[in-house]
């Protein structure tokens, strides 16, 4: 004969966990956990800009020409203001409010599905990049710092790895963000 | 208008509304945390964060739910950008419909063990997309279809046709030959 074994005193029955929780120590956890990711944050964020600004400064800056220099400066306006933009994804790990947690788990959980999509569509953060390193590559082309293919030359590994990551990373961005907004569709049916 | 102004007692403060929600439903919390993570380190730093965002929210409890459904659903929240941090490492996740579809192959096998079968049980929660994974873990936390109806913001009746699929899959996967003398 066949019985079915109840699950749900099999789930309820579980051994209990031998670590316990203490409140004053996840926050001062936290609180650590917070501060060393948001110095690891800002200080990458700050050390690929200086990267990409030396390198090209590197191979071009030696010859003043206003087009370059506005490049330069257009990279380093867009790192500040995307600093700026984004302080609370970058300065706090939760950026949501006390009350938006205790929401309904279907609202809550289609925000943080919304909020994910939106990241990843974020045509500021993904195709700024690309747009200034494209406005970039011109700039140099057009201006006085391009005497010759040579300098060109040195810097175009760099170009180009910095295209097809970018391109690669656009096409799996535009993938998650397809699959997330098909699990909202989803949520809106049911 | 405050807690306070309401009732005409004073409102319970923020450490004693967590102290309460934890003693009464603290091991359910342990659970629900297990249906999210198997990994016993990672599984514990899941429970602080519920922890710390249950503290964190009893700051704006407002009393128009009950103490329970306010800390499963900041559970269940928390677990959700748990999973939704970790979704690039997870495997796919599968609803209830493809797992009510896919055969039950040796999963089907009897069992005596019940440690094997609250592993069994735990496999199979984590495999779930987390909305389906909310519901059948309140359903094995004995809940009722209106606390979990609240819980979730989903409507009773596609609650209970879920909790329908449940049941399915649960007896087609925890089927035990009993042996008779």
């Amino acid at each position: 004969m066949l019985e079915t074994k109840d699950p749900g005193t099999i789930w309820r029955d579980q051994p209990e966990e031998k670590a316990m929780v203490n409140l004053e120590q996840i926050v001062n956890r936290r609180t650590e956990e917070l501060t060393s990711s948001t110095r690891s944050e800002i200080l990458m964020s700050v050390g690929a800009a200086l990267l990409f600004v030396a390198v090209m400064a590197w191979r071009f800056a030696p010859i003043h020409d206003p087009l370059l220099e506005g490049g330069f400066a257009a990279v380093i306006a867009w790192v500040v203001i995307s600093l700026y933009r984004f302080r609370r994804r970058i300065w706090r790990r939760d950026p949501s409010r006390p009350d938006a947690i205790a929401a309904p788990c279907l609202e809550y959980y289609r925000a943080q599905l919304e909020q994910r999509r939106d990241h990843l569509r974020d045509a500021w953060l993904w195709h700024g990049p690309l747009f200034l390193a494209c406005m970039g590559l011109i700039a140099i082309l057009m201006g006085k710092a391009f005497s010759g293919p040579e300098r060109l030359r040195d810097v175009l590994p760099l170009i180009v790895l910095l295209a097809v990551w970018t391109g690669f990373g656009l096409i799996r961005r535009y993938r998650q963000a397809r699959e997330l907004q098909r699990e909202i569709d989803e949520i809106d049916v049911a | 208008m405050s807690r306070t102004e309401i009732s005409g007692a004073p409102s319970p403060t923020r450490d004693e509304l967590y102290e309460t929600a934890i003693r009464e439903s603290g091991r359910a919390l342990d659970r629900l945390a297990a249906g999210y993570e198997a990994d016993p380190e990672k599984r514990h730093d899941l429970r602080q964060d519920i922890h710390l965002q249950l503290w964190r929210s009893f700051e704006v409890f407002d009393g128009r739910c009950s103490l329970k459904t306010w800390t499963f659903r900041v559970a269940h929240n928390t677990a959700v950008s748990y999973v939704n941090r970790e979704r690039r490492r997870n495997t796919r996740l599968v609803s209830l419909e493809e797992i009510e579809r896919t055969a039950p192959g040796e999963d089907g096998e009897p069992d005596i063990d019940r440690r094997r079968a609250l592993h069994k049980l735990s496999r199979l929660i984590r495999q779930l997309k987390p909305l389906d994974r909310q519901i059948v873990i309140s359903y094995l936390e004995d809940m009722d279809m209106a606390a979990i109806a609240e819980i979730t913001g989903l409507t009773p009746a596609n609650i209970g046709m879920k909790i329908h699929r449940i049941k399915n899959v649960l007896s087609a996967r925890f089927l035990e030959e009993k042996r008779h003398a």
